[in-house]
């Protein structure tokens, strides 16, 4: 019985520390770790951009599904992606205005590990059009941590 | 001097019951903790597709090589463009045990290359930190190469012909049947350099004094619907913002 009683407060103390940790320093981050110097030469961090790109001055490229564009894609942004029916050259097409004039554009998809968005900006740098194409690091999830985006924000 | 362990009172001996039961519900309650690992055989794999194809699946083999068990959790292909199976939907593997893991691409209409990463998540695995990542590399053959796909011309600059080379890689002859494209901003002329083989567009804007854009439409009698029709991009633009700031910081040193 002692046993079961030494037990008990072991567990109890090693719980005590853990709810204490946790007030002192808040719940496990779950945010999307972007390191600049860690991460491929066609990926950016989105603190990079929010640092370094003014608003207005890139074009958003959703490159999750389309119907993923259109329930909440990011405000101003074109869809372009590798997947569904609609071939890539025909995307280009119809988004041809805004892509024929960019400087720089931003490439996101769905996840932190989907990897549309560096096929879409390799395939987007190949057509030359944009100078400077970057692929999200961290993609959907990175914008959701930073509140840029909502459950429902219709692109278009 | 005595040794500091020398001063503790004696450890009890856990040979009662009392004693032992709790210790093994405690040992037990920590197995999850050390949740084993399952070893791939490739975790890179390339394949090549037939172009009539619109899926191609590839096979990831693995064993758990550690000496618990371990369970797959979940599976993150990141698009829906894949869909990731199990071999007979088993997610638990107890050491020794192999399995598969059957990855199916829809490919969509995009020839040319493609890298698609599939993360596979065990138990215990931390959010964004898969034990795994497959690699699969897919080659969708590209029969005919228009190179290059798009041109461009600076605004202001002088209204020069452009040429885009339209070669067949089959080994059958792909005749371009059509071209369209009727913007008035710019001109088009189709040569044939090899019937079925080679051909040349010639494009020249009509101006060079207003931004603009245009499309051009090669169809051809390719069998496969993912080739069989191609485009040509045109713009006309203004000029790069590095090339003006590098233009202003030669002017002003």
């Amino acid at each position: 019985m002692k046993t079961v009683t030494e037990l008990a407060l072991v567990l109890a103390c090693a719980s005590l520390g853990a709810v204490a940790t946790w007030k002192v320093t808040g719940p496990p981050s779950r945010a999307v770790i972007c390191d600049p110097a860690t991460i491929t030469p066609d990926e950016i961090c989105l603190s990079t951009v929010q640092a370094e790109w003014p608003a207005g001055s890139f074009l958003w490229i959703d490159a999750r599904p389309a119907a993923e564009w259109k329930l909440n894609g990011i405000p101003g942004s074109i869809p372009l992606t590798m997947t569904g029916d609609t071939s890539f050259d025909e995307q280009v097409e119809a988004s041809l205005e805004k892509l024929g004039t960019a400087q720089r554009a931003l490439v996101y998809c769905g996840s932190s590990g989907c990897g549309v968005s560096k096929e879409v900006a390799k395939r987007l740098k190949d057509l030359g059009f944009i100078p400077e194409v970057r692929a999200l690091h961290g993609g959907w999830d990175a914008l959701k941590q930073a509140g840029l985006v909502k459950d429902s924000s219709p692109a278009n | 001097m005595k040794a500091w362990w020398s001063l503790r009172a004696p450890l009890p001996r856990s040979n009662s019951p009392a004693m032992k039961v709790p210790l093994i519900c405690w040992l037990a309650a920590c197995l999850p903790l050390a949740a084993g690992t399952l070893k791939f055989d490739q975790t890179k794999k390339e394949v090549t597709v037939d172009n009539e194809q619109k899926t191609v699946s590839v096979d990831y083999e693995f064993k758990n090589d550690s000496d618990s068990d371990t369970a797959i959790e979940k599976y993150d292909a990141g698009c829906p463009c894949a869909t990731v199976g199990v071999k007979d939907s088993k997610m638990n593997y107890k050491p020794g045990e192999t399995g598969t893991i059957r990855i199916s691409f829809d490919l969509g209409m995009v020839p040319g290359t493609m890298d698609k990463a599939v993360a596979i998540y065990l138990k215990g695995d931390p959010a964004n930190c898969p034990s795994t990542t497959l690699n699969t590399h897919i080659i969708v053959p590209t029969l005919v190469e228009v190179e290059p796909k798009s041109l461009m011309w600076d605004l202001g600059s002088k209204p020069e012909p452009k040429t885009v080379t339209v070669t067949m890689k089959h080994s059958e002859p792909i005749k371009i049947v059509s071209m369209s494209g009727a913007d008035p901003r710019f001109k088009q002329e189709l040569k044939t350099i090899e019937e079925g083989k080679k051909y040349e567009v010639v494009i020249t804007p009509t101006s060079t004094e207003k931004v603009g854009m245009g499309v051009i439409h090669l169809e051809t009698d390719c069998t496969f619907e993912r080739h069989r029709s191609q485009r040509i991009f045109m713009v006309v633009r203004q000029p790069l913002a590095k090339q003006q700031a590098a233009a202003a910081a030669q002017k002003n040193p």
